[in-house]
């Protein structure tokens, strides 16, 4: 949620900048390309799997923390009437993260007498989305521009996903150690939206620095138990061509 | 006294030993060690003890480490007389640190007996076939000095198979005559049958593409046979002749699943698995001998549909019975064997008869016999009182472990003193309460005790007064009020009676034996003036249990009421059976009188009649050989019938005149007791 305050922020912040822009010139460009860098924020998300273990289900609660991310972001477009322009861009990422795991494993020889066990396991994601774009370049000065844009996104997220844990234990089994978490990699796709805006400051007449946020979202289900929320707010910036 | 009593041949339908005039005897002296820190002279005994280790007529059998006290050792010694082992002759020993803390047993000292036997041992092997009307099994019979109350016996103790029973035999070393024998098989008499479809864990192995009931968790081996109903390969595996194979291990429902629908099965691995955790995190103790013996179950030794046909002694062993056997399987490690059981209306009509594994608490039971017979024994001296303490601990623990897994209560799968509720249903039909023993019909007092009877029926004074020490209460006989330490401290009682029983009581022990070793184990484990030694010492008080140290005399059991039909020649109407217990304290007693007094309604003397020693030898053998002699610590019975002249009301009263081991002359008598008519 903060972060969709921060780029609501910007968004009106940088439509309040381009107000003279509008009224300077058209956006006279055939395209453009910008090759970015990006920081996406941390996020969280949660997950509980009942695997059955010594013949009765466990309980395995698994919370994934996502820190800032590092990502790369590439689009280009082409101007398709006067300011409107068409893009498509595609961000990726990919990262370990850490999943705090805590679960209560059944004892092998007692119903209803679960033992706690607690402890970290290393899962990876990594995130691809394709963004088609309308984008509208606003002019604001000679060496400045501003691009809103909006449009679908195609998301594909890849997540080590916690099925259950490893144990040690000896006899009588009355209590346990977390060993290890016991992880399942999944895939799957699915469509949301993206918003955002982007602003340029050319260096040369073609080529210039650029900075913009970008929200993106759609919910993903990796499987029938486990939907994430892919995309998010993010932040970057890099190179910028004009064409 | 011709005509005011005559002898009854049996008491009741109690096992009498057997023995003939013809058999060799000698003499010899017994002497009773019950020392601790606190009560004896402790030292000298220790003293004693190392002599005996020394000269090789005391032979460490085991040594434990204390699973409760770290820095306790627990000797076993048995006694030999020129290498040739004494039947109860054995000490247990405690030592700390700090030297010495308590020694419990019975040592036999001056055994004038020629060791030399007459018969060869394959002699004696045939001997033992005849006495027991089987075929020899085992190794070679083993040389032993079997102490009777007659005096001491060379004897050979061997084991011959019945066909259904494996029996312990000890036959005469120069004549062959049977001196004693008792089963092996350690049975619960009860009946039962199938599951009450409760959801249990069963710890399975994979094998050849299904799951069998082989524990793999455990540390020690606990599996599970189904024998399919095939009585011919269960009685063959029992009597060590056939191996055990894989394919008699139970096995899951359908091939390659791990799901198991047996009840039989499910509940005899399930409870022994729950007994073995019993043992060890309530006591510390690692499986049956605390080294995790292998413990193998027998399940589905007959087919129901064979019970229309199948013998009395069958259906007594492996349909309505679950038993321990010492000594059973190929390795002679010993077994547990549960009865098929019997559904309503296939034996009785109106109860359901479950599979004896059934129950948490018959089925403890049983493998508490295995605890007994790889620490304290107490087997097979129904002579003695060892074989009702036996059951006692038994059903002790059996209830125990009960209450360790289920919550107290009165429906199925619930803990209670009612031993084997779950057997049947109705519930308990057949079951033994602890807590109130009268209710099932057996004794809550020594008074009441059935000596030389069935070792169940006697178990209940022992384990009323656990019952007592745990949970308090007041004893229906006596009216002795015992503060108990409260359900909530159970543990301190179970702990003081299961460390007696496997590092304190010897095998010959008594029922005295039991008190001074429970006491003591409480004043070990949680201090002297303890909560747990008041409530046990109040508890053995409440029902009954001193300490032996002096002779006594009972007249049992309480014969308030005439005997319904003549049990004599005698005209005079009416006639009472009464039981007569005279009992040794510390040391050997040879009566020499015994004088009987009648006494009529109004209390005066009616009659004094003077008995001689060959008359006490004649009348009191009902839970021995007729003799002279009472053995320290043991008891010379007998039943008799008695009448009044005609009163119909009065007492009587019987006093012993004997000489003990120094030659002094003592006197006791039993209490006078009141007759009168129905």
């Amino acid at each position: 949620m903060l972060s969709i305050r921060i780029a609501a922020i910007l968004l009106i912040g940088l439509a309040g900048a381009s107000a003279p822009a509008r009224a300077q010139s058209a956006w006279t460009d055939r395209g453009f390309v910008n090759v970015s860098g990006f920081f996406q924020p941390s996020s969280s998300f949660s997950n509980t799997v009942q695997p059955t273990d010594f013949a009765e289900p466990s309980v395995v609660d698994t919370t994934y923390k996502t820190g800032s991310v590092p990502g790369f972001e590439a689009e280009g477009g082409a101007r398709l009437w006067r300011n409107l322009a068409i893009g498509v861009g595609v961000s990726w990422f990919s990262k370990d993260t850490a999943g705090a795991v805590s679960a209560q494993v059944p004892h092998p020889f007692f119903f209803n007498k679960p033992r706690a066990v607690s402890g970290d396991a290393n899962l990876s994601r990594d995130e691809t989305a394709v963004h088609l774009e309308a984008l509208w370049m606003v002019p604001l000065a000679i060496r400045w521009q501003l691009a809103l844009s909006g449009g679908p996104s195609w998301f594909s997220v890849h997540q080590d996903v916690v099925s259950d844990v490893a144990i040690t234990q000896t006899y009588p089994y009355d209590s346990a150690t977390f060993a290890s978490a016991t992880t399942v990699h999944r895939s799957a796709s699915k469509a949301g939206f993206n918003a955002g805006a982007d602003v340029t400051f050319l260096l040369r007449p073609r080529v210039g620095l650029g900075f913009g946020v970008m929200f993106s979202h759609a919910s993903v289900p990796l499987d029938d138990t486990l939907t994430v929320d892919a995309g998010g707010a993010h932040v970057g910036g890099g190179l910028r061509v004009r064409f | 006294m011709s005509t005011r009593f005559s002898l009854l041949v049996r008491l009741g339908a109690a096992s009498v030993l057997l023995i003939s005039a013809a058999t060799a005897q000698a003499q010899g002296r017994s002497t009773t060690l019950a020392v601790s820190r606190s009560v004896g002279d402790l030292r000298s005994a220790d003293q004693a003890v190392d002599a005996m280790l020394r000269d090789r007529t005391l032979v460490v059998r085991d040594v434990q480490r204390d699973t409760l006290l770290p820095d306790r050792v627990h000797e076993r010694l048995d006694q030999y007389v020129r290498g040739v082992r004494i039947v109860g002759g054995d000490v247990t020993r405690q030592t700390a640190p700090d030297g010495t803390v308590s020694v419990y047993g019975t040592l036999h000292t001056d055994v004038s007996l020629n060791l030399t036997p007459a018969l060869s041992g394959e002699a004696a092997r045939g001997a033992i076939a005849r006495a027991a009307g089987g075929e020899f099994s085992g190794s070679s019979p083993e040389l032993v000095v079997l102490p009777l109350s007659d005096g001491y016996h060379l004897a050979y103790l061997g084991q011959a198979f019945t066909g259904v029973e494996l029996m312990n035999v000890y036959v005469d070393a120069n004549s062959g005559v049977s001196l004693q024998q008792y089963s092996d098989f350690v049975t619960e008499i009860g009946h039962g049958k199938g599951t009450y479809g409760d959801d249990k864990k069963v710890s399975a192995k994979p094998f050849s593409g299904t799951f069998i009931a082989d524990d793999p968790l455990r540390p020690a081996a606990l599996t599970t046979y189904d024998m399919k109903g095939n009585l011919a390969r269960t009685v063959s595996a029992l009597n060590r002749l056939t191996a055990l194979a894989t394919s008699d291990v139970a096995s899951a429902s359908a091939a390659a699943s791990n799901d198991w629908s047996d009840g039989a099965v499910v509940d005899a691995h399930v409870y022994a698995g729950w007994y073995y955790d019993f043992l060890y995190k309530r006591f510390g103790r690692h499986g049956l001998d605390n080294r995790d013996l292998r413990m193998p179950m027998l399940t589905h030794p007959v087919r129901i549909q064979d019970i229309g046909t199948a013998s009395a002694s069958v259906i007594g062993t492996y349909y309505l019975n679950a038993f321990f056997c010492s000594t059973c399987l190929t390795d002679g490690r010993g077994a547990m064997v549960f009865g098929e059981g019997a559904p309503r209306g296939t034996y009785y009509s109106n109860v359901d008869v479950k599979p004896f594994s059934a129950a948490l608490d018959v089925v403890s039971h049983e493998l508490t016999h295995g605890v007994t017979a790889n620490s304290a024994r107490l087997n097979g001296f129904q002579y003695s009182e060892a074989g009702a303490l036996n059951e006692a601990f038994s059903d002790m623990f059996g209830i125990s472990t009960s209450f360790f897994y289920q919550v107290p209560g009165s429906g199925p799968l619930q803990a209670s003193y009612l031993l084997g509720k779950d057997l049947t249903v109705p519930a308990g039909a057949f079951a033994r309460s602890m807590s109130n023993p009268a209710s099932t019909g057996d004794p809550d007092h020594y008074l009441l005790r059935f000596v030389g009877g069935d070792p169940h029926y006697n178990s209940t004074i022992a384990s009323h007064a656990f019952y007592l020490a745990i949970e308090g209460g007041t004893n229906r006989t006596s009216g002795q009020t015992v503060q108990g330490v409260g359900a909530a401290n159970r543990e301190q009682i179970e702990k003081s009676f299961f460390r007696a029983l496997t590092t304190l009581m010897p095998s010959s022990s008594t029922f005295a034996t039991t008190r001074v070793t429970t006491i003591q184990a409480a004043r070990d484990l949680y201090g002297a003036g303890s909560a747990a030694e008041r409530a046990i010492t109040q508890a053995w008080d409440a029902v009954g249990v001193q300490e032996r140290t002096a002779p006594t005399a009972t007249i049992l059991p309480n014969p308030n009421s005439p005997a319904a039909t003549a049990c004599g020649t005698s005209p005079s109407r009416p006639q009472w059976v009464i039981g007569v217990t005279a009992s040794a304290g510390t040391a050997n007693l040879r009566v020499a009188q015994w004088v009987f007094d009648f006494y009529d309604h109004t209390g005066a003397i009616q009659e004094h009649d003077v008995l001689s020693a060959a008359q006490f030898a004649q009348f009191f053998n009902a839970c021995g050989p007729g003799s002279a002699n009472i053995l320290a610590q043991t008891d010379a019975c007998s039943a008799i019938c008695i009448n009044l002249s005609g009163d119909t009301s009065g007492a009587a009263q019987i006093t012993f005149t004997a000489t003990d081991d120094a030659g002094r002359s003592v006197v006791f008598a039993t209490p006078r007791t009141t007759l009168l008519a129905k």
